[in-house]
C-alpha cells in the first residue's frame, strides 16, 4: 500500500469510481432527454398526420356548412390526440407557428378555430406564471389571436412587469388595436434595443394606420431610443412632412 | 533528496494540477449547461420574421478569404447566398490562388471586372489586382477581390475589410457551409444589447465530413463517420464549443472567436487595426487585442456567442494533415499569448488578465508540454522502481476516466442543444472513439504541439495553412 502525502491509492480509486458513476448518470440523462425528444416528435407527427389535413380543409373551404363539419372533426381529433398537457402545449406552439404566415381572411378563420378549440382556457393561469418565458409567450398569443378580453390583465402586467414584459405588452397592444398602444408608446420610458426598434417598426407598419401616428411626440421624448425609433419610422413613411415632425 | 521525496513531489504536482483542471472543467460544464439552457429558453419564442423582412436590418458583408479552394468554394458561396437575411454582400478574396478558384468564380457567378472604392484605406493588406462583381441582378451582391498572395488568411481578410462598408463583417473560411439563419442569429447578438458594446460574436462550428449537401445546405449530417480521425474531431468540436467556448463566453473569459466563423462590428474592427497580417493565430490575436483596447479605453463591452450550429466545415481525415493543422494552431496560440503577455496577472485587465490569461497559458498552451514531460518522468519513476506499476496504473486511470467523463458531458451538452441527431448506433461509435482517444488522438495532438513549439523557435515562415480537401 502506497500513501503519498495526502493522497492514497484508495483515494485515487474512489475518484476513479466517481468518474465512472458520473459517466453512468450523464448517460441516463442523455437517454431521458432523447426519449422526451422521441415522444415530442411522435406527438408532432400525429398532429401533422391527423389534424393538419382538417385544418387546411377548414381554412381553405368556401362553404360555411362544410367548414362547420370540418371544425367538429378537428375538435374530435384534437381531444383524441392532444389530451395530455404536453400534447396540448405542442399543438398550441404548432398553431402559433402556422399562424405567423397567415394573413387576411384565412388569418381570421384561424382565430375562430383557436376560439372553437377553447385553447385560451389556460391563458389567465399562464399569464400569472412565474416563468418570464411563459408570460412572454402568452402575451404574444393574446396579440396573435386578438384576445381583447384580457386587455386589463395585460395592462396590469405593464405596470408591474420588468423591461422585457413591458416591451412585449407594447407589442401585444399594437397587435390588439394599434391606436390604443400609442399612448403607451409615447410615454415609454425604458430603453429599446435596436432589435426591438426594428421589430416595433414592422409591427407598427402592420397594425397601425399611419395617419394616427404622431411622430412629433416621439421626437420630443426624453427617451433616446424612442427618438431613434421615430427616425426609423420616418424612413418607412417618407410622406411625413418635415413640418409635421418639427 | 531520497526516492520517496521525488515521488512525493511528483504526486503533489500531479494531484494539484489534476484537481485544478478538474475544478475548472466542473465550472465550465456547469456554466455552459446553464448558458445553453438559458439561451434556448430565451430564444425559443424569438420572432425572426419581422427582422429578416425588414428593409432596415443592418448591413453585413460576408468575407471569405480563399487560397486554392477550387473544390469547395462554389458550395460555400452558394450556402451564403441562401441566407435568410435581407441586407448582405459576399466578398470573396482570392489570395493569389494557383488553382482554378478565380476562373471558377468568374464563370460560376458571371463576374465582370469593375472599379470599387476603397472604404477603409487605413487597413493594411497586399496589393489588390482587380475587383469583380456579378453581372446578374440576382447575384449582384457577390464581389470578388483578386489580390497578390499575402502569405496568409489575415492579409486576405484585411483586403476584404478595405472594401467593406457594411455595419457588420462576418469572416468565414472558404470551406465553410454557412447555415441560412446564421446572419440573423449573429446580428441579433449585436443589436439586442442595450447596455454593452458587442465586440465580436462567434458560434458553433460543426463537422461537415460525410454530410450530404444540396444547394448549399446540409440536408443530412449522417451518423458517425467511418473515419476514426473525423469521428474524434467531432467529439473534440463538441467539447471545444459546447464546454469551452460556451463557458468562456458566459464567464466573460473568451480569448478566441474562431477564424472560421466570427462576426465583428466593422468600425470597431477598423479602429483596432483589423487583423495582424503577420500573426499565425490571427483570430486569437485579434480577440485579445480587441479586448485589450476596450479595457484600456474603459469601454463597457462584451463578446457574444450563439450556441447553435451556424456553420459546417470539413476537418482533416489523415494524421499528416491533422499534425500540420494542429502545429499551426499551437504556434498561433503561442504567438498571440506572447504578443500580449503584459496582460498576464495584470490587475488592470481584470479577470481577463488575472484568470483567463493564466488559464490559457497553463491549460491550453503548456498542457501538452506538461503532459509530455509528465509521461517521461513517469517512465523514469517506473524504470527506477520509485513508483509501482499499480500506482502508475491508478494515476493513468484517473486521467483516463476524467477524459471520458468530460467527453460524456460534451455529448450530453450536444444532446441538450441538439447539434446533431445522435441515434443509439452513432452514440456507441462515439463512445468507442472516446475510449481510444487517449491512445491514438491525444498523442497526435501532443506531438503536434511540440512540433509547433519547435517550428516557433526555428522561425518557420508565415504561410497559408494548407489542408488537403476532398470538397463538398
Amino acid at each position: 500500500m502506497v500513501e503519498v502525502w495526502f493522497i492514497s491509492e484508495e483515494t485515487i480509486t474512489c475518484i476513479i469510481g466517481v468518474h465512472l458513476l458520473l459517466i453512468v448518470i450523464v448517460n441516463l440523462a442523455i437517454i431521458r432527454d432523447k426519449s422526451r425528444d422521441r415522444s415530442d416528435t411522435k406527438i408532432r407527427r400525429t398532429i401533422e398526420d391527423n389534424i393538419y389535413p382538417y385544418i387546411y380543409e377548414y381554412l381553405y373551404s368556401d362553404s360555411d356548412v362544410h367548414s362547420d363539419t370540418v371544425l367538429k372533426e378537428i375538435k374530435e381529433q384534437y381531444s383524441r390526440y392532444c389530451s395530455t398537457k404536453r400534447g396540448a402545449a405542442l399543438f398550441l406552439s404548432m398553431m402559433i407557428n402556422m399562424m405567423q404566415s397567415l394573413r387576411g381572411e384565412i388569418y381570421q378563420k384561424f382565430v375562430l378555430l383557436y376560439q372553437h378549440l377553447e385553447l385560451e382556457k389556460s391563458i389567465e393561469k399562464r399569464l400569472k406564471s412565474r416563468s418570464r418565458t411563459t408570460v412572454l409567450a402568452v402575451l404574444y398569443e393574446i396579440g396573435m389571436f386578438q384576445l381583447d378580453r384580457y386587455r386589463s390583465l395585460v395592462e396590469k402586467l405593464y405596470n408591474t412587469g420588468e423591461d422585457e414584459i413591458k416591451y412585449e405588452v407594447l407589442q401585444t397592444f399594437f397587435m390588439l388595436q394599434g391606436e390604443q398602444a400609442l399612448p403607451l408608446l409615447y410615454r415609454y420610458e425604458r430603453e429599446l434595443s435596436q432589435w426591438q426598434q426594428l421589430e416595433l417598426v414592422q409591427t407598427i407598419k402592420e397594425h397601425l394606420v399611419k395617419e394616427r401616428l404622431e411622430l412629433k411626440s416621439m421626437f420630443t421624448s426624453n427617451n433616446n431610443s424612442l427618438v431613434d425609433l421615430a427616425g426609423k419610422l420616418v424612413k418607412i413613411y417618407p410622406e411625413y412632412q418635415l413640418s409635421e415632425i418639427q | 533528496m531520497g526516492e520517496f521525496s521525488i515521488l512525493n513531489l511528483f504526486m503533489a504536482f500531479f494531484m494539484v494540477f489534476t484537481i485544478c483542471y478538474t475544478l475548472f472543467m466542473v465550472i465550465q460544464i456547469v456554466t455552459s449547461r446553464r448558458g445553453i439552457l438559458r439561451y434556448f429558453s430565451s430564444t425559443k419564442d424569438i420572432r425572426y420574421k419581422p427582422f429578416i423582412t425588414s428593409e432596415m436590418a443592418p448591413s453585413v458583408d460576408v468575407l471569405m478569404p480563399c487560397y486554392n479552394e477550387g473544390k469547395s468554394i462554389f458550395q460555400s458561396v452558394r450556402a451564403v447566398m441562401s441566407s435568410k437575411y435581407p441586407n448582405y454582400n459576399v466578398i470573396i478574396i482570392n489570395d493569389g490562388s494557383t488553382d482554378n478558384s478565380l476562373d471558377l468564380l468568374i464563370s460560376s457567378f458571371n463576374l465582370v471586372e469593375t472599379d470599387m472604392k476603397e472604404i477603409n484605406p487605413s487597413v493594411y493588406s497586399e496589393a489588390v489586382v482587380a475587383t469583380y462583381r456579378s453581372k446578374d441582378v440576382s447575384l449582384n451582391n457577390i464581389v470578388v477581390i483578386d489580390k497578390k498572395n499575402g502569405g496568409g488568411k489575415a492579409d486576405a481578410v484585411n483586403a476584404g475589410i478595405r472594401y467593406s462598408q457594411a455595419d457588420y463583417l462576418l469572416c468565414i473560411d472558404a470551406d465553410c457551409i454557412l447555415s441560412d439563419d446564421a446572419l440573423a442569429k449573429m446580428v441579433r447578438q449585436f443589436i439586442e444589447n442595450k447596455d454593452k458594446e458587442v465586440l465580436a460574436v462567434g458560434g458553433i462550428i460543426n463537422v461537415a465530413n460525410h454530410s450530404d449537401i444540396k444547394s448549399g445546405k446540409i440536408v443530412n449530417q449522417g451518423g458517425a463517420p467511418g473515419n476514426f480521425w473525423v469521428r474524434m474531431q467531432i467529439i473534440e468540436y463538441f467539447r471545444s464549443f459546447l464546454i469551452g467556448r460556451m463557458a468562456y463566453n458566459s464567464l466573460d473569459l473568451t480569448m478566441i472567436v474562431s477564424g472560421a466563423l466570427g462576426m465583428f462590428n466593422r468600425k470597431t474592427l477598423v479602429e483596432a487595426g483589423a487583423y495582424d497580417s503577420k500573426a499565425t493565430g490571427e483570430d486569437m490575436e485579434l480577440i485579445i487585442r480587441l479586448r485589450r483596447v476596450a479595457i484600456e479605453k474603459r469601454r463597457n463591452y462584451k463578446l457574444g456567442f450563439v450556441p447553435e450550429p451556424l456553420c459546417w466545415t470539413e476537418v482533416p481525415d489523415s494524421v499528416k494533415v491533422i499534425v500540420r493543422q494542429r502545429s499551426r494552431w499551437f504556434r498561433g496560440g503561442f504567438q498571440a499569448l506572447m504578443a500580449h503577455r503584459k496582460m498576464l496577472f495584470n490587475p488592470r485587465y481584470g479577470k481577463f488578465g488575472m484568470v483567463s490569461y493564466p488559464y490559457w497559458i497553463l491549460f491550453e498552451l503548456l498542457m501538452p508540454l506538461i503532459e509530455f514531460l509528465g509521461t517521461l518522468f513517469t517512465i523514469y519513476l517506473l524504470v527506477t522502481g520509485i513508483a509501482s506499476w499499480y500506482l502508475v496504473f491508478l494515476l493513468f486511470m484517473l486521467v483516463y476516466t476524467l477524459g471520458l467523463t468530460i467527453n460524456t458531458f460534451a455529448i450530453y451538452l450536444q444532446q441538450v442543444s441538439r447539434q446533431r441527431k445522435l441515434d443509439f448506433k452513432t452514440m456507441v461509435r462515439f463512445y468507442i472513439t472516446s475510449l481510444l482517444e487517449a491512445f491514438l488522438f491525444h498523442p497526435v495532438t501532443i506531438y503536434s504541439a511540440l512540433l509547433g513549439l519547435r517550428q516557433q523557435f526555428s522561425k518557420k515562415s508565415h504561410v497559408w495553412g494548407e489542408m488537403t480537401r476532398k470538397g463538398f
